[in-house]
């Protein structure tokens, strides 16, 4: 635990030194970028020794402040949020010291660094606090810290926009999250997590406030709309723990949560499961009508959201009817995608970053060809491509394959099989997480194929450069991971397997932990499958070279149906190739499409235009939110400046609330 | 676990896979009257593009090679893992 606060103290040390450092930018990224490894190391050691021993570490201060005592406590399930968090932290922190000075003004850099530390200080204190006035102090900590690292470009108009939209979130999460502690702390008098208890009958309301409280953070739709807002404006590294780990914090409350509600009704695990797939399925469609990369990246962490909350519902259900091989596969399945999500969408993140540093552009429809000019990026980019899209033999197969058994074990539970709802059930996930990995795939084929195949698109494409060492590397050490997860398989379930037992009520223990020992089989073939597939891929690769040794292999110019010289503008735009599907769900979108078309005998000039803008911010905040503001506005003549007037508000609120007492 | 009936299986699969082709074509035929293609017609085919210069794209890169090899190893592994779960 000590290792741990020592982790603690290097951020905030090394974030107030690089900021202090405004004369040498150069040494103030250095001392930020090293801070921020060595205190995520520190953070990971100590999580791996909770995880490797079994013994939760706890340490518990006095502090002034009222609401019980300044704790912290490492136990399983915090530490299957610290690992993650520490590594993403790290290999961003690495690319950042390359990518940041090279990308913006030598002044911002020192602050950022600064608020990158913060960043990370307070993802980590917030998994790990054992008191509701702490995780709300870091929560916020966490919300603003990130604020400003939105805020990095913060010239630029839409960066402003997007870091208001993301603050407003945030605050509005929050509100619901203060209800939610107040509430579980009201019988103890404190915030202390080991006091607080859940009133009979009120688990309930509890759970929704947590659903839509750390749902914001999440990005559960309806209330993702800052996400696809903020994580393009921010920096690629800062975007990459933002959506690889931030967002996951939120994921980490809700089962804490859990721990202290006991036993939940059934209908908890079917609100989850409804949100899941509705943000899964929204997510990936809203991803596949983007053409700005890190845009299209950002709704496809909504999606990842929704596959890791189906699997809680699906684990909530299997606990509220006492199924523990669908408990422990839901939930097993939830956590281990939580950090496989965040091995592939930060290094999907980071590509999209060098994307931009070597061409100066985000548009997939400018882009192409970059493979050959990339080959580091494009490769790992790849990896990250398929790993998000579910294929073996990478991780994300491995955590969607354990929620699908999860689900079918349910339904195959004998006790359960002639139930109407529990079709349902299997239809609605099995149904959902299917099309969302179909989906996904498409979506991924077309930024893939059209950034990094093919032909450049524009000039900016044609002097693609590959970026420099750090930030190759590290994109290479995540899409290692990624492959090391799925070919490690059998080892997972002794890293979450504490954390699902203490998930479950404490009647179920015993049986929970049989069904953790049985869900090693899936992921012992998972394992073997996988390197067998890789052997049957070099095997035939060295086939093929055998095949063609000693024989002539041409390199001609696509055949173009005899035309002198195709342009590259002839190709397959990344507009056109979502089209179709987009067509089949056209009622979840309002595309704007501004086109003119060619006209005449001997047209000239034509030019075609596409936005799809969030159909919830459109419709559903816009309106609210504009409601406000224009009861705000008529609410004006209360607000004069003058402090007169606001003493006597608080002394004529102060006379209300004395007669309501009295009275 | 690997058997030996499940390595003539998977080998059979591999060998009468292009037979499949001569099957559709035979029945289409007899259907429309005509006699249809030799037994053993995808094999000379397959034989005869073995032996042809495999000519590239500038444009492509190693994903357009590997998509061939990717293909065969994951339907191989498929019939792998069901002929042995």
């Amino acid at each position: 635990m000590w290792l741990f606060v020592a982790g603690l103290i290097v951020f905030f040390g090394g974030g107030v030194v690089s900021l202090l450092m405004r004369m040498s930018p150069r040494l103030a990224s250095m001392v930020g970028c090293v801070a921020a490894v060595t205190g995520s190391l520190l953070a990971l050691g100590s999580a791996a020794h909770v995880l490797f021993t079994g013994q939760a570490a706890h340490v518990t201060m006095a502090w002034q402040i009222p609401f019980g005592s300044l704790a912290l406590g490492i136990d399983s399930l915090s530490a299957i949020f610290v690992v993650p968090i520490a590594v993403i932290v790290a290999v961003a922190a690495i690319y950042g010291g390359q990518y940041l000075p090279s990308s913006y003004r030598s002044s911002v850099i020192g602050p950022s660094w600064f608020f990158f530390n913060l960043l990370a200080a307070t993802m980590l204190l917030v998994v790990v606090a054992r008191n509701g006035l702490l995780f709300l102090l870091c929560w916020e900590g966490m919300s603003l810290a990130s604020f400003f690292l939105v805020l990095t470009d913060h010239e630029r108009e839409r960066t402003q926009r997007a870091a208001w939209i993301y603050l407003a979130a945030m605050h509005l999460g929050t509100a619901c999250l203060l209800v939610l502690f107040l509430l579980l702390g009201r019988s103890s008098g404190d915030l202390d997590f080991e006091r607080f208890t859940c009133e009979p009958g009120s688990a309930g309301i509890l759970f929704l406030l947590a659903v839509v409280g750390f749902g914001t953070k999440a990005g559960f739709i309806p209330v993702h709309v800052w996400l696809p807002e903020a994580h393009p404006a921010a920096p690629s590294h800062v975007s990459a723990v933002m959506s690889g780990v931030m967002i996951k914090t939120g994921i980490y409350g809700l089962l804490r949560i859990l721990t202290f509600l006991g036993d939940v009704p059934s209908w908890s695990g079917w609100t989850l499961v409804v949100v899941g797939v509705l943000s899964g399925i929204l997510g990936v469609l809203f991803a596949l009508a983007q053409h700005d990369l890190k845009k299209l990246l950002a709704y496809h962490s909504v999606e990842n959201i929704g596959i890791i909350v189906i699997g809680l519902g699906v684990g909530l259900l299997g606990l509220a009817h006492r199924i523990p091989p669908m408990a422990v596969l839901g939930f097993a399945g939830a956590m281990l995608h939580v950090l496989n999500h965040a091995l592939f969408k930060s290094l999907l993140f980071l590509g999209a970053g060098a994307v931009q540093h070597g061409t100066g552009t985000r548009d997939i429809d400018r882009l192409g060809g970059l493979l050959k000019k990339m080959p580091v990026t494009g490769t790992t980019f790849l990896v990250g491509a398929c790993a998000i899209s579910g294929l073996p033999p990478l991780n994300g197969f491995v955590s969607e394959l354990l929620i699908y058994l999860g689900v079918l074990t349910g339904v195959a539970d004998s006790s359960r099989v002639a139930e109407v709802g529990w079709a349902l059930l299997c239809v609605l996930v099995v149904g959902g997480l299917a099309l969302i990995g179909g989906l996904a795939a498409a979506c991924f084929t077309k930024a893939f194929g059209c950034a990094f195949l093919g032909e450049p698109r524009s000039e900016d494409a044609e002097r693609g450069h590959e970026v420099g060492a750090a930030m190759r590397a590290s994109m290479v050490v995540l899409a290692g991971a990624c492959f090391l997860v799925a070919l490690t398989g059998p080892i997972w379930p002794y890293v979450y397997g504490s954390a699902v037992v203490a998930v479950a009520p404490a009647s179920f223990h015993g049986e929970v932990q049989a069904a953790i020992e049985q869900s090693r089989f899936p992921l012992m073939v998972v394992c073997v499958s996988s390197w067998a597939f890789l052997a049957m891929v070099g095997l035939l690769a060295m086939v093929r070279r055998a095949l063609l040794s000693g024989r002539q292999v041409d390199r001609v110019p696509t055949w173009d149906c005899g035309y002198a010289a195709p342009t590259p503008r002839m190709q397959y735009t990344a507009s056109s190739f979502a089209s179709p599907i987009l067509l089949l769900f056209r009622m979840f979108f309002r595309p704007r499409i501004g086109q003119h078309l060619p006209t005449g005998l001997f047209p000239k000039q034509a030019s075609f235009e596409s936005e799809t803008p969030d159909v919830f911010r459109e419709y559903l905040f816009e309106p609210v939110f504009s409601a406000v503001a224009w009861t705000a506005l008529r609410l004006r003549w209360l607000q004069h400046g003058r402090l007169q007037l606001y003493v006597l508000y608080i002394a004529l609120t102060i006379l209300v609330l004395f007669i309501w007492k009295l009275g | 676990m690997v058997t030996t009936s499940g390595l003539i299986q998977i080998a059979l699969a591999l060998v009468l896979a292009p037979m499949m082709l001569t099957i559709i074509n035979r029945t289409k035929a007899a259907f429309a009257g005509r006699r249809g293609q030799p037994l053993l017609q995808p094999y000379w085919d397959l034989w005869k593009l073995f032996h042809k210069t495999p000519v590239y794209s500038q444009t492509t890169t190693a994903v357009f090679v590997s998509g061939p090899i990717v293909g065969c190893a994951a339907t191989w592994l498929a019939l792998m893992v069901t002929v042995h779960a």
